[in-house]
């Protein structure tokens, strides 16, 4: 089925979006993968909904859309930075295998995606939690916030867990 | 969620697994939530922990500089100067023509801004690396200089080839016909000549050292090195890799020279071992360990 006023806003739109893009990332090549990507999620979100969206403003819906993959983007290359400067400090990694790095570089990406949205406090607690199997009096000491505050940031961090829609949970 | 904490007595154990059977939906979340704590299981604890809790302000930084560079003027702007930046990806290199008649080679991993008006040619080197070889501006009825702008000063072609290069905290001036003047940023002019080249931060002063032309042979794809010391020669090749090239300190200095050719730093690596004692190690494609053998 062709979408008449998607390949439409695609049509007039999609060297304007591509520009818009490349202001931003400095690179030519990227900005037309984001502006593909952006239809694309246009495209998917419409099939969801079933139905073909209105666009009353298509480069005003672009720009949103857009600016989400932008940030997207530079937190996927900040953890890539993050993930190469630990693999080198961390010794115990270097007999992993290249299929077992590849798979922790999903997950990592995955995870970070679904922390993202969190206060830097919020993650803190939910990782030392989980990760280190700290207790909530060990995390609320090396915090120095209550135990009730461990709590409810707890409780944030997993609602954010039980809405995060995406495909892998 | 209490479950996570270890301190959790048989009631409250009780009085959730009550609650997950209450509901559907409840038991759903309950397995969500579950399957994120298993996922967060697969991960070594350090490597997940210095990862997902890093210091996220700096991609918002990045964000915010980007977004300085297209103000919500810009198409008003646009119209007075004509901005332009061009840029390259790690391990690509091009050759442009501006409207002045200046060759402008960009080598990997560069970005420059380009703005000419009616006063002056300006290039703006935002990092990377550049070879300019200044047009005559022929169209232009009164004489605009040439300027490139580093982080860490300006300058103006004398009629001229030269070669700038954005190093950390330095700029290097490497001028091969004419001459160029520079002006630090908090700094003394100075007049650099064909065959010198120049090493500069933003104070101070520097001497000139003696340019060399293999500087300039990236813009025909090769490395030409000298007695290069390998932790240097492959800082200079991580520049065309995406990735990480270490070089481990007993095999820092050993001196390497010959010809290389950038676009298959494979290969360079690969045959490494055949003309030093050392050994190249892949831990991924993009991590790569030159150790003594």
């Amino acid at each position: 089925m062709i979408n008449d006023e998607l390949t439409q806003v695609y049509t007039e739109h999609n060297s304007w979006f591509k520009q818009w893009l490349y202001r931003r990332l400095g690179c030519s090549a990227q900005a037309a993968d984001l502006a593909q990507d952006t239809f694309l999620r246009i495209l998917q979100a419409q099939r969801k909904a079933g139905e073909t969206l209105s666009l009353q403003r298509p480069r005003a819906y672009l720009v949103t859309v857009g600016r989400r993959l932008v940030y997207d983007h530079f937190r996927r290359q900040s953890l890539e930075r993050a993930y190469l400067e630990m693999l080198a400090q961390l010794p115990e990694l270097f007999a992993v295998s290249e299929e077992e790095l590849l798979c922790m570089r999903e997950t990592l990406q995955q995870l970070d995606a679904l922390l993202d949205g969190l206060k830097p406090i919020v993650r803190s607690v939910f990782l030392m939690v989980q990760l280190e199997g700290a207790t909530y009096v060990q995390v609320a000491a090396r915090l120095g916030i209550g135990e009730r505050t461990v709590k409810r940031h707890m409780a944030r961090a997993l609602e954010a867990c039980i809405l995060f829609e995406d495909d892998f949970l | 969620m209490l479950m996570l904490d270890e301190q959790v007595s048989p009631a409250q154990r009780a009085a959730c697994a009550r609650w997950r059977a209450a509901a559907a939906e409840h038991e759903q979340a309950w397995l969500k939530a579950e399957r994120v704590q298993a996922r967060l299981g697969l991960l070594p604890q350090r490597l997940a922990m210095g990862t997902l809790n890093r210091e996220r302000r700096k991609v918002l930084k990045q964000l915010l500089a980007l977004a300085i560079l297209a103000p919500a003027g810009y198409v008003g702007y646009r119209q007075v100067v004509p901005l332009e930046r061009y840029a390259t990806a790690v391990g690509e290199r091009r050759r442009l023509t501006l409207a002045d008649g200046t060759t402008l080679d960009l080598n990997t991993d560069t970005v420059v801004d380009v703005e000419f008006d009616q006063s002056q040619r300006l290039l703006i080197l935002q990092r990377g690396e550049i070879l300019v070889d200044s047009g005559a501006d022929r169209q232009s009825t009164q004489h605009r200089p040439l300027r490139v702008a580093s982080a860490e000063g300006l300058m103006e072609a004398l009629g001229t080839r030269f070669l700038v290069r954005q190093r950390d905290g330095r700029t290097q001036l490497s001028v091969f016909q004419g001459a160029v003047l520079v002006t630090p940023v908090h700094g003394p002019k100075q007049t650099i000549a064909a065959g010198q080249q120049l090493l500069f931060a933003a104070r101070g002063q520097a001497t000139p050292s003696p340019a060399r032309e293999q500087d300039s042979q990236w813009t025909r794809g090769q490395l030409i090195v000298e007695e290069m010391p390998l932790a240097e020669f492959l800082g200079e090749l991580a520049r065309y890799r995406k990735g990480w090239l270490r070089c481990q300190p007993e095999a820092a200095n050993l001196l390497i020279s010959g010809a290389f050719q950038l676009d298959n730093s494979e290969r360079i690596l690969a045959a490494l071992p055949a003309t030093l004692p050392v050994q190249v190690e892949y831990r991924t494609r993009y991590w790569v360990t030159v150790s003594a053998r």
